[in-house]
């Protein structure tokens, strides 16, 4: 028995949200989106060489101002930090895109990271996520501070989270922690309670 | 007579609907508008309380948050909520209230008696009469406390639902009386963000109680027409029934909303009973208003004396006459206006008034309505005692300071005092403002704010009691704000014309004579209602020395309820200053402190209860730990199996079967939340060098290597096993419960020290799920499922290769926290469920174990591994730890070196880790039990140093222990004494710290 090869089936590749239903309320809605791959760029705003390398993969430029996002054919940039984005891909391209990266980055200081299973991403949209987001997040959402393509490390109540306005609606990607997820699902449904009429 | 004192009309209440409540389980009626205080008093109920000291009957004393007296529990079981505040509860049908501090029954207290013996209970009883002997004291206070009556909290959880809520604005405005809807209005003109909070249900202030009117129309037309105006400005964010409780540094002020508590429970569908805002303004307009002062005089706080400015509240806002004669006691004009109205009313109504000849146009106006004026005369005396039936009015002299001619008796229900008013500067002052006393007021105003706190007050909070200035102040603070945060109004509001009538300046007398002499006197004079503080207790403090404003507080307790001495403070600093011979100014007053009202624990809170408390950190692994019963630890906020128990095991045995299983067969343990660091740059091998103790610059690529981290002390602080993946690629683990500290520490001196050092560190921590393989039969296992080759010359201990393990792309380590053949199997955490159900399915052919972290304590402290954070504490360095082999001599630095070769670190005798065995073998020492040379049962010893890790260990055949103990490497082979808690005294003797294959040869393999 033990010498013998076991049947390997193509394994379950699974995240913590897996299987959850949309919560819904009045003018707002918390979902699951496609899993993402999820990739750390690692290089100097002001290294040249770097930008113009991840630029000619991407597609698109690396977003340079603090906070903010950039949508090129490959993929979203978010700006985590002077020497530090967070790329969200298409989970399937993911390894293909790293590995792009990587060789175009060969003699730079720059890194390639992937966390795609680090962290799960869930999606908060409606006239009332503001409402529900200023529970536990203390930023400022008003459009005049936070708008389309915002992002911005902070926190809800006691997880920290990546936020990123994805439009108008307004629609929120909150990108968290694998082991942090299930508790902020559980407290974003919570919070959207007060606008449920049942 | 249902509502005996309600006027047929006028006020806000809405006399076409009737709403029912109870109040010490009678049944009354009162109207939406109404509050439970002025539905009570339209009900004629006088007797609302007993005071907590003395309790003397007490009733209705303001119309606001300053109430001292009315105090009521509401609600029963698990809503019931004690000392709230009968003038701030909107009444609801079928709302539920209690009176307090009386039993057996409100009418009829017992410990009322204690009133009669109040010169046992002086200021500082508590410090003076039952500190001696001390231990009675427990028994003493447990007296008193339940002397004070029944007022207690609910023992059950608070059904209700309490939210909280961040918000960001240019301009907050705090009160939404004239100068705040002015302000609000001025600067939501601007385009500017504004929050308009006010603690009413609707707005308007002193509007509300004074019926004054603005740019020719009715004062509430202006209110309505302005909430109006605000309601259309879509940056502008109206929130009545909200207090600003707290004012804190950088203009972040909490603000409590009351939601739902106006509505009976369980009516308020999914919205929260309270709400707690949290807002950071660029700007803050102070529109707080300001509450009057009570007059200290005898018998002052019997049921039926109120402030002046209340009696006209309850008229003129809730259509409620508060007494069919009453006498108004004035130092000021401003009193007439409620003797006018209630005169208007069909009151009997006569003045008392300190002033010799009162010639303002109010008091001109009631003379001319007939209402007889007392002039230079004070209330020496109230009859009545559970309410008021007449009071002894006699003139005074002309200092003020005596009686004079004969004591007149004037019949009346109500007494409605005045004895000026007083700037509400509690949030100017926790804004750090500096305050200046007004002689003028006989109060403290606002005098310079910190520009800490940008913020301006305006009205009445400014010491500006005139409507006219109200408006002003409130339309220039408003402008004056939005322009600061860069807004400028096209069209600001016009300035309109406001009914305001000059005043005659107060007669300021602190406390007024009274009939009885000396201490009987002045000791039913109240400073302090809530506290039952009287003008007797002031003096007493100022006689044994408690002559500093704070020492008058604590002393006294002036000011120490949970009103916070709204209505009383000013008037004790001022016969303290009497009694001192000086200057009001000169005695100051006491540091006003958040919160302004009590804020329920529930609101400080919010959401953050049951499970939503704190998150709980699964691995990928979690819920088959979960499916095969596994115990959990808590590893910070990681949830780890501790042990796997089969039926009818204890965790002794199951931890025991474990440590057996891994070192006969293979083991499986989940050990995922070790803190992993992706480290990359061209100098990354420089800040390993730094950061860990041994020399990095030789690892080859696909080798591991263990290192320990110090601090700047030379400190053992975290350690873990780093791993080059590339020529400038590493991979670095570390403990659990360090990874985030050691991620902030590698970036704290990157940024900080060494910011030409190329390197990145980045978290993968969660990246990884990392089923670890311990056992000899562990590498047999993994042959099954791998395309790695794992032959041991190829892929020897301390490496690490890539490939698949049960088709997931996976890297392995040869590391082991065990000393048996490991692999440390990482994979995507996505996959980690899989690669786990993988290895259990392959490794049921070899008996495979999964364990938990009891057992990898177990197993490591058989190898004298050590675990930084419960062997080491922050004193040991590696050589205290016998760990003098990670220590390189040869490199020229590392964080903590120079501290390790200290004197006092590198003394001989310090404490030192090593290993015990105790004579019993069947003994396992607690963990933390302290170490001496030689110690006997019951007698004192001295410690030489204290356990750090103890298990019964299976594999050794005996129990085990480390221990940290004073020149523990020179005492191998002595036998020492363990004193434990239950008396006995257990011998163990010192030896080295590895208990289990010493050569090491295991891992090896």
């Amino acid at each position: 028995m033990a010498e013998q090869q076991a049947p390997i089936t193509a394994p379950i590749r699974r995240g913590p949200l897996d299987g959850r239903a949309p919560v819904t309320a009045d003018g707002v809605s918390l979902t699951l989106p496609a899993f993402a791959g999820k990739l750390v760029l690692r290089g100097g705003s002001d290294d040249g060489a770097f930008t113009a390398a991840a630029a000619k993969v991407l597609g698109a430029g690396l977003p340079l101002a603090p906070n903010t996002a950039a949508r090129g054919p490959r993929g979203l940039a978010l700006w985590l930090g002077p020497t530090e984005w967070m790329v969200h891909v298409d989970a399937d391209t993911c390894d293909a895109l790293a590995a792009e990266l990587t060789a175009a980055f060969a003699g730079l200081h720059a890194a390639v990271v992937d966390v795609s299973d680090y962290y799960a991403v869930m999606r908060l949209g409606g006239p009332r996520a503001r409402d529900v987001l200023a529970k536990g997040c203390p930023l400022d959402l008003h459009p005049d501070r936070f708008d389309v393509d915002h992002c911005a490390q902070t926190r809800f109540v006691a997880s920290a989270i990546l936020l990123h306005q994805v439009d108008v609606g307004p629609t929120y990607d909150i990108q968290v922690r694998w082991s942090f997820a299930d508790f902020l699902w559980t407290y974003l449904a919570d919070a959207m309670r007060e606008f449920t009429s049942r | 007579m249902a509502q005996p004192l309600r006027l047929a009309a006028g006020g806000r209440v809405d006399r076409g609907r009737t709403l029912r409540f109870t109040f010490d389980g009678r049944t009354y009626t009162g109207h939406p508008g109404d509050t439970l205080a002025s539905a009570l008093l339209a009900n004629g109920v006088r007797l609302l309380g007993r005071s907590y000291k003395y309790h003397r009957p007490r009733g209705l004393y303001s119309a606001g948050a300053e109430e001292p007296s009315a105090l009521v529990t509401l609600g029963a079981g698990a809503r019931a909520e004690p000392n709230t505040r009968a003038t701030q509860v909107e009444l609801f049908d079928g709302l539920v209230a209690r009176s307090q501090n009386a039993w057996p029954a409100l009418g009829f207290d017992v410990s009322a008696v204690i009133g009669a013996f109040s010169r046992f209970l002086p200021a500082g009883f508590y410090y003076k009469t039952f500190m001696w002997p001390k231990s009675l004291w427990m028994t003493y206070e447990k007296v008193i406390r339940d002397a004070a009556g029944p007022v207690h909290g609910p023992r059950q959880a608070d059904p209700d639902r309490y939210e909280q809520r961040y918000a960001h604005c240019d301009v907050l405005v705090v009160g939404a009386g004239p100068a705040g809807l002015m302000a609000a209005l001025a600067a939501g003109r601007t385009g500017a963000r504004v929050i308009l909070a006010d603690d009413q249900p609707e707005a308007g202030g002193g509007l509300l109680t004074d019926p004054a009117g603005i740019g020719g129309g009715a004062g509430l037309d202006w209110v309505r027409a302005t909430v109006a105006a605000l309601a259309d400005m879509p940056e502008v964010t109206v929130l009545p029934r909200t207090t600003v409780v707290g004012y804190h540094d950088y203009n972040y002020l909490g603000a409590l909303e009351r939601v739902t508590d106006h509505l009976p429970p369980d009516a308020g569908g999914n919205a929260p009973r309270q709400r707690l805002w949290k807002i950071r303004a660029k700007q803050v307009v102070l529109a707080t208003g300001a509450i009057e002062r009570p007059l200290v005089f005898a018998d002052n706080d019997r049921p039926g004396v109120m402030l002046a400015g209340a009696a006209r509240t309850y008229m003129n806002r809730f259509g409620v006459l508060p007494g069919r004669e009453m006498v108004v006691f004035t130092n000021n004009d401003g009193a007439y206006a409620t003797a006018l109205d209630a005169a208007s009313h069909g009151a009997r109504v006569q003045v008392v008034d300190l002033r010799p000849d009162p010639r303002g146009p109010l008091p001109e106006a009631a003379r001319e309505a007939g209402i007889p004026i007392h002039a230079g005369a004070t209330v020496c005396g109230v009859a009545g005692s559970k309410a008021v039936t007449g009071v002894r009015v006699r003139a005074l002299s002309d200092d003020g300071k005596g009686l004079a001619g004969p004591a007149k008796s004037l019949p009346c229900s109500v007494l409605a005092m005045s004895g000026g008013w007083t700037p509400t500067v509690h949030l100017f002052s926790q804004a750090r403002g500096k305050l200046a006393f007004s002689a003028d007021l006989g109060a403290f105003v606002p005098a310079a704010g910190d520009p800490l706190n940008p913020n301006r007050p305006a009205g009445a909070c400014n010491g500006s009691l005139g409507l006219d200035a109200c408006l002003r102040e409130g339309r220039e603070a408003g402008l004056a704000a939005a322009h600061d945060t860069g807004h400028v109004a096209d069209h600001p509001p016009d300035l309109p014309l406001a009914d305001s009538l000059p005043q005659e300046p107060p007669r300021l007398l602190w406390t007024l004579p009274a009939e009885k002499a000396g201490t009987a006197g002045e000791k039913t004079q109240f400073v302090d209602l809530m506290g039952d503080v009287t003008v007797a207790d002031v003096r007493l403090a100022e006689r044994e020395g408690y002559a500093s404003v704070e020492h008058l507080k604590r002393y006294t307790a002036t000011g120490m309820g949970t009103d916070q001495g709204k209505t009383s403070n000013i008037n004790a600093m001022a016969i303290m200053a009497d009694a001192r011979g000086v200057t009001i100014p000169e005695v100051g007053h006491t540091t006003f402190r958040p919160n302004y009202v009590p804020v329920a624990f529930g609101a400080v809170a919010g959401r953050s209860v049951g499970d939503l408390f704190q998150q709980a950190r699964p691995t990928a692994m979690h819920e088959w730990h979960v499916a095969q019963g596994a115990v959990f630890e808590d590893v910070g906020d990681w949830k780890r199996p501790w042990y796997f128990p089969r039926p009818g095991e204890t965790m002794h045995d199951a931890v025991q079967r474990e440590c057996k299983a891994v070192r006969t067969s293979v083991g499986i343990v989940d050990a995922s939340t070790l803190g992993k660091i992706d480290i990359q740059g061209p100098d990354a091998a420089d800040l390993l060098n730094m950061v860990y103790t041994n020399a990095w610059s030789k690892l080859g690529i696909g080798r591991c290597r263990y290192g320990v981290m110090l601090n700047e002390h030379g400190m053992i602080f975290d350690d873990g096993v780093t791993t080059r993946l590339g020529e400038h690629h590493y991979h670095m683990t570390t403990t659990t419960g360090g990874a985030a500290r050691v991620m902030s520490w590698l970036e704290e001196w990157l940024q900080t020290e060494w910011p030409d050092m190329r390197v990145f560190c980045t978290s993968v921590t969660e990246q990884w799920a990392v089923a670890a393989l311990n056992g000899p039969r562990s590498r047999e296992l993994l042959a099954g499922l791998t395309d790695i080759d794992l032959d041991p010359e190829t892929f020897p201990f301390m490496a690490m290769k890539e490939g698949t393990v049960a088709g997931i792309p996976a890297r392995v380590y040869r590391i082991s926290f065990t000393g048996e053949m490991a692999y440390e199997v990482n994979v995507p955490a996505g996959y980690g469920l899989a690669l786990w159900q993988a290895l259990m399915d392959r490794g049921a052919a070899f008996d495979i174990c999964p364990y938990g972290t009891e057992t990898m304590h177990v197993l490591r402290a058989e190898k004298g591994f050590i675990i930084a954070g419960q062997d080491t504490d922050g004193t040991v360095t590696p050589h205290d730890a016998a760990m003098d082999w990670i220590v390189s001599k040869k490199k020229a630095d590392f964080i903590g070196r120079r501290s390790l070769f200290r004197a006092d670190t590198m003394r001989p005798g310090r404490m030192q880790l090593v290993g015990l065995l105790t004579e019993d073998p069947a003994v396992v020492l607690p963990e933390g039990a302290q170490v001496a040379e030689r110690a006997q049962a019951g007698q004192a010893f001295a410690a030489i140093g204290h356990v750090t890790s103890s298990y019964m260990s299976p594999n050794v055949g005996r129990s085990i222990a480390l221990a940290m103990v004073a020149d523990g490497f020179n005492r191998t082979g002595q036998t020492l004494s363990v004193p434990t808690l239950d008396g006995r005294v257990h011998r163990a003797v010192v030896g080295g710290t590895v208990f289990f294959d010493p050569e090491g040869e295991r891992a090896r393999g």
